[in-house]
């Protein structure tokens, strides 16, 4: 068994990954816009969808998804316009936020009626991308394809990537502003439709990059979007809501714990593992691993 | 006012909702004087619609050929079979719903369900209505017939593994590893029966793991398999798993041999996995509707040709076993003399498979010749078929 | 230069502020008393754009500013320290000053050295995260940061609350020195020492209400705060 761990640490690390650009997006929006966003499956969905469609139709794999990016973004605005902007302005909640409750409310509403256009379209029939790359790699110790070396890759980059924008632009200085203190922030004259556009912006275009990479390694389907979503949600939680950091090590932690419950347990107690450390980490560390324990001074 | 436009709002998408859960499929109205209604519960939309929809348009088929043929004959009198179709999208409380809608339509005799969520659900209310028959054109469960109301002319999971064991003698494999979809009550059923059996040949069954629909990662369970070295791998569940299990044992580098115990129509299996990846992979399933047009069945091309000329397209794996239980219906009307339950329930328990010769399926009579065994379960057998090019075709089982 | 005007506002269905009117000079920095729960806050962020108004209006130097939103008044000259500080704790004491000049772009080196001269301890804690400072610190930095933004009219929202008497006395100074440079200075406070040091207007809410107007130094030594404190009702009067 033993010598098999490096194998299994290699699919921990590819799961984990996939767990970790599918939070990312949804910590995002959370931590910035404390909006918890359901349909953040369904962008993920719609990400591998369009990406199916436009591969069907004779696309470049890599056009598609960055089209369905494109498009997927333009859907993330709609969603934050149509859905939860409403119930942010509507009177007896503040300006500051909806309840938490009619946002999680209507987060869900979003993600079903996105889920029933994509039954519409698409039908419910599991199908798979024709996958962009197909080759393996072989080490002495352990095998990992092509695609998933390109998740993690993608993983990296839009890390990279996204932590540049916060922290290298106004844009995003503006964004960590509203995501600690959102009042502190339109005081400093920020506004809060660019924030929210640009947050929304981001997080779908990660939920659709997601979405087109592991539809080409995972059946799609229009609910697709639930389980990982869910998942994505107990990764903010061991990470720590609202830090990218946070995502990525949860999602990385989370991938490895699964995998090793599976390797060396029981392959159906790979979910029961995923609730354990849930648990694990609300008992012992309830901000998170990366998350501040709240100071007031 | 902001109020009132979001409540509104929320009305709106809260019925959108409600209203795409209960869109009416094919409602029951009163039959009229000389006509025999047959409710058909299948899965017309949701995620098993590629099997269920091929089922719905066979019993259409069979029934219009019927009518075209002069209908039901009972006592002189001719009767023309009418099909109300419900669409339980393979989902246990829309199941019971459509059942309820037809029963209050008045309607006696019931083809389906196909999926084994849904069979189970219904089974309760309809052995407790004599008012009703029915014949499961699907779910390969274990105990969804009483042979008294109920019965079934698709096979059961044992009779799957049927074809199994058949292969494992066959090759000479000397080790499993299973993977079965742990909801799938047919096949988590018969799994320790199907272990024993096989051990029975000499085979050791290395290990069993469970998944379930929609799980997406296999790379642990795959992988431990490399370290034991097994000879194959069967997997027991749904063709998307199925395709996703295989892909991921091969790049995780299985060399063994892929078997397959599921209905999985090619269109599906190449929606989730490249033709090259499935060469050589077994099935082990009873005979499809495509099987026997390969075989050169007289019957069966009939049905692929009428099928394909109103349909666009080929017939489904179960299109032959919804086009037969209308045959079955119909039989079982005739030998009646009526379409009192009761004596419908007499009749269909003592079918003869001779006394019905329209059926495309080829099931195996029980010692007394009848289709069904007491407890209303017909013997259909797995085969062994082999995935060449583009889809499957019977295999034959000598090197 | 700041003019307001039957001002009222609330939350949900409560409302907190009941037609409130009353101005304050450039030259005359203002002190606004009242209890607990008068509306004090509430005002402040009205006057911000964190809140709307629900009836009045709110005039700077001629300007209607009552429907702009809050970015658009702290480019019209506005600038709120807010109660509780509101420093932005995971940045750094740089980035929270980067982010009081918002409006204006990128604060050049002069922007900075203009605040770090009135602040010298935030010159060596520039890069230090915010939320590490220590409440005075952090106090500073409110005020840094909403001079930032180049202010005409400063607001601030009981800036002494939970610091000792020499901090008070700091902010107290710096205050007077921004008020000198021709800044409209609007004070939210309970702590009677620092509205002395500063203010020469007085104005009292009670529950919502204006009911004292005028100099600081007749009403501060007056009755008024005291009976304002302990929530007697009384009519609205010009003490003048
Ligand atoms: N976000 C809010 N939602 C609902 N009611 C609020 C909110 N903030 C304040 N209030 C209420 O408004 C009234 C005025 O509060 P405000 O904070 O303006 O008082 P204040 O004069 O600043 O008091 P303090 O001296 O304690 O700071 C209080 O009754 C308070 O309960
Ligand atoms: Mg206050």
């Amino acid at each position: 068994m033993l010598e098999l761990l490096p194998q299994q640490l290699a699919n921990g690390l590819a799961l984990g990954s996939t767990y970790a650009l599918v939070a990312m997006g949804l910590t995002l929006i959370f931590g910035v816009l404390l909006i918890p966003n359901f349909a953040h499956g369904e962008f993920y969905m719609l990400g591998a969808f369009i990406t199916y469609a436009l591969v069907a139709s004779g696309l470049n794999f890599w056009l598609a998804m960055a089209a369905a990016v494109v498009l997927v973004t333009g859907i993330g605005w709609i969603v934050d316009r149509v859905v939860f902007q409403p119930i942010g302005s509507a009177p007896g909640h503040s300006a500051a936020q909806g309840s938490g409750l009619s946002m999680m409310i209507s987060a869900l509403a979003g993600s079903i009626i996105l889920q029933q256009v994509a039954t519409i379209i698409w039908g419910t029939e599991a199908r798979t991308i024709p996958a962009p790359m197909t080759g393996v790699i072989q080490t002495p110790y352990f095998t990992i394809t092509a695609l998933q070396l390109t998740v993690i890759g993608t993983l990296t980059a839009a890390w990279i990537a996204v932590w540049l924008v916060l922290h290298r632009s106004r844009l995003g200085l503006a964004i960590r502003a509203t995501s600690q203190n959102r009042d502190a922030a339109l005081l400093m004259g920020i506004s809060m439709t660019q924030v929210r556009l640009a947050t929304f912006g981001i997080g779908a275009a990660l939920g659709a990059v997601a979405g087109a990479l592991l539809g080409a390694t995972f059946p799609i389907y229009p609910s697709m979007g639930v389980t990982p979503v869910l998942k994505a949600f107990v990764v903010l939680v061991i990470g720590g809501i609202g830090s990218l950091p946070g995502a990525i090590a949860g999602g990385l932690v989370l991938g490895m714990v699964e995998v090793m419950v599976a390797g060396y347990g029981a392959s159906q107690f790979q979910d029961i593992g995923t609730f354990v450390i849930l648990v694990a980490v609300l008992l012992i560390r309830p901000q998170g691993l990366f998350g501040r324990a709240q100071v007031e001074r | 006012m902001e109020k009132l436009r979001s409540g509104r709002a929320t009305c709106l998408i809260l019925g959108l909702i409600l209203g795409l859960g209960t869109l009416p499929a094919g409602a029951g109205r009163a039959s009229a004087a000389d006509e025999i209604v047959i409710g058909e519960i299948h899965p017309i939309t949701g995620p098993a619609t590629f099997y269920g929809l091929p089922e719905s348009r066979g019993i259409q088929l069979a029934a219009d050929r019927i009518n075209k043929a002069g209908g039901v004959t009972l006592g002189g009198k001719s009767y023309q079979i009418r099909i109300a179709t419900e669409d339980d999208q393979a989902s246990p409380t829309t199941g019971v719903a459509a059942l309820r809608k037809l029963v209050s339509a008045d309607v006696r005799f019931i083809i389906g369900p196909l999926a084994s969520g849904v069979a189970p659900a219904l089974k309760p209310i309809i052995e407790r209505n004599d008012k009703l028959t029915q014949l499961i054109d699907g779910t390969i469960a274990d105990d969804m017939t009483n042979g008294k109301n109920i019965f079934r002319n698709q096979a059961t999971a044992s009779g799957y593994n049927v074809a199994v064991v058949k292969l494992f003698s066959a090759r000479k494999y000397k080790s499993v590893a299973m993977m079965t979809d742990r909801f799938h009550a047919g096949f988590m059923n018969s799994q320790k029966t199907l272990a024993a059996d096989l051990k029975g040949l000499g085979v050791t069954t290395a290990s069993e793991d469970f998944y379930k629909l929609g799980d997406t990662d296999f790379s642990a369970t795959l992988t431990n398999l490399r370290g034991r070295n097994v000879d194959v791998l069967l997997i027991r569940g749904y063709p998307a798993e199925g395709a996703l299990i295989t892909k991921q044992a091969r790049q995780l580098g299985f060399s063994g041999q892929v078997v397959w115990e599921m209905v999985s129509p090619p269109s599906t299996v190449l929606k989730n996995i490249p033709a090259a990846e499935m060469e050589g992979v077994f099935n082990c399933i009873p005979l499809t509707t495509e099987d026997y047009v390969k075989l050169g069945d007289e019957k069966a091309k009939a049905l692929d040709q009428a099928y394909r000329g109103r349909f666009n397209e080929g017939p489904g794996e179960l299109t032959a076993l919804s086009y037969d239980a209308v045959y079955i219906f119909k039989a079982a009307f005739e030998k009646a003399g009526s379409l009192d339950n009761a004596a419908v329930n007499k009749a269909m328990a003592a079918l003869k498979v001779a006394d019905i010769p329209e059926l495309v399926t080829r099931y195996t009579p029980q010692p007394d010749g009848r289709l069904f065994a007491s407890d209303g379960q017909v013997d259909l057998r797995g085969e062994v078929s082999v995935w060449r090019g583009e889809g499957w075709e019977p295999a034959s089982l000598k090197d | 230069m700041l003019r307001i005007d039957g001002l009222s506002a609330g939350y949900g269905r409560l409302e907190v502020l009941h037609a409130v009117s009353f101005t304050v000079e450039r030259d005359l920095p203002t002190v606004m008393l009242g209890a607990n729960g008068a509306g004090k806050t509430t005002l402040c962020r009205v006057i911000s754009g964190l809140i709307p108004a629900r009836a009045g209006g709110i005039v700077l130097d001629g300007a209607d500013i009552t429907r702009l939103s809050p970015a658009e008044r702290v480019r019209a000259g506005i600038a709120l320290v807010p109660e509780g500080r509101q420093v932005f704790p995971d940045m750094t004491v740089r980035e929270n000053l980067r982010l009081g000049a918002y409006v204006h772009g990128e604060p050049g080196r002069t922007g900075f050295d203009a605040v770090f001269a009135m602040f010298p301890i935030l010159a060596q804690r520039q890069n230090q995260r915010a939320g590490l400072l220590s409440g005075g610190e952090q106090q500073m930095l409110a005020l840094a940061r909403a001079l930032m933004s180049r202010p005409r009219l400063l607001l601030l929202d009981e800036p002494s609350q939970g610091l000792a008497p020499k901090a008070v006395a700091l902010i107290a100074e710096t205050v007077n020195r921004i008020a000198a440079t021709g800044v409209g200075v609007l004070l939210v406070e309970q702590n009677l020492i620092l509205a002395q040091a500063i203010a020469r207007h007085a104005v009292v809410l009670e529950t919502g209400t204006c009911v004292a107007d005028g100099p600081a130094g007749d009403l501060l030594a007056g009755g008024a705060v005291a009976d304002s404190y302990l929530g007697k009702t009384r009519r609205h009067r010009h003490v003048v």
